[in-house]
């Protein structure tokens, strides 16, 4: 997959979730869901299953624990698309 | 160590569909999630368990300088007694035990998790309004100053929250919280 397309598609997943929508607009690897786009860590939880339908994929809780940044989720999904 | 997290119901039932295949299994033990569809109010449960859950990670996180991680489905929560507004429980993370309280009302329930049974806390909710980190100065000068400047309050690299006096980290342990129209703040009164 493009590494422009995961990104876009990433984006898409958050943005209904993120609080601070001017940090969506420098959205980035470095981009950290709850401190930069302000996402209720109970929104967390919808952005996981959302990628999770998205990419037809399943993330365990290990990979989950992990997936706090931009670039956390999609070397998670990267992997798991790997897997498949 | 303590930590606090409070919800604002209202918004929690705009922000969060908890009924959402997968949801709850995602988050919550089969103990859990059994208590919470045989519950009366099955709403109020998702969200006591949910804010337990949040206010003992900030405790654990505090206590073992751990930077943060999203798990919540590693934390148990117990029941010990569930009375009209105030109930107390338990949250066993990584094997260690943090007791917890929580206030529930018809629009919020505020939960603080302490890694004593008797721990010594000032934990207050305030509606947005009022400014939650000066209420928390203000509580904190009363108790431990007075100082000669007013304490800052700065996130550390993990994003815990501390106060600075003079570019000096002070040992006090507290935590934040806020969700729509409510805040919150827990301190511990133990220097740590």
């Amino acid at each position: 997959m493009e590494e422009k397309d995961l990104d876009d598609q990433l984006r898409n997943i958050v943005s209904p979730y993120a609080q601070n929508k001017e940090s969506l607009k420098e959205f980035k690897d470095s981009t950290h869901f709850i401190q930069d786009l302000e996402v209720n860590s109970a929104n967390l939880v919808d952005i996981i299953l959302d990628v999770e339908d998205e990419f037809d994929i399943e993330i365990d809780n290990d990979s989950m624990e992990g997936m706090l940044t931009v670039e956390d989720a999609k070397n998670i999904i990267r992997k798991k698309m790997h897997e498949k | 160590m303590i930590g606090n997290d409070i919800v604002d119901l209202h918004l929690a039932k705009i922000q969060s569909n908890w009924r959402r295949p997968g949801y709850l299994q995602k988050i919550f033990t089969k103990e859990e999630q059994e208590k919470i569809l045989n519950s009366e109010n099955k709403n109020k449960m998702v969200w006591l368990f949910w804010s337990m859950k949040e206010a003992a990670y900030k405790a654990w996180q505090r206590k073992n300088n751990r930077p943060p991680k999203f798990n919540p489905l590693s934390l148990e929560c117990s029941l010990r007694s569930n009375s009209y507004e105030k109930t107390t429980g338990k949250v066993i993370i990584e094997e260690e035990t943090f007791y917890t309280k929580s206030l529930i009302k018809s629009n919020l329930i505020h939960s603080l998790a302490t890694g004593r049974a008797n721990e010594k806390v000032i934990w207050k909710s305030l509606s947005s309004q009022e400014d939650l980190k000066n209420s928390l100065v203000r509580e904190f000068s009363a108790t431990a100053g007075p100082f000669l400047k007013v304490p800052e309050i700065k996130k550390n690299r993990d994003y815990i929250p501390q106060f600075y006096l003079n570019d000096q980290t002070l040992s006090y342990n507290f935590s934040l919280s806020h969700h729509g129209n409510f805040s919150g703040f827990a301190m511990s009164l133990n220097n740590s």
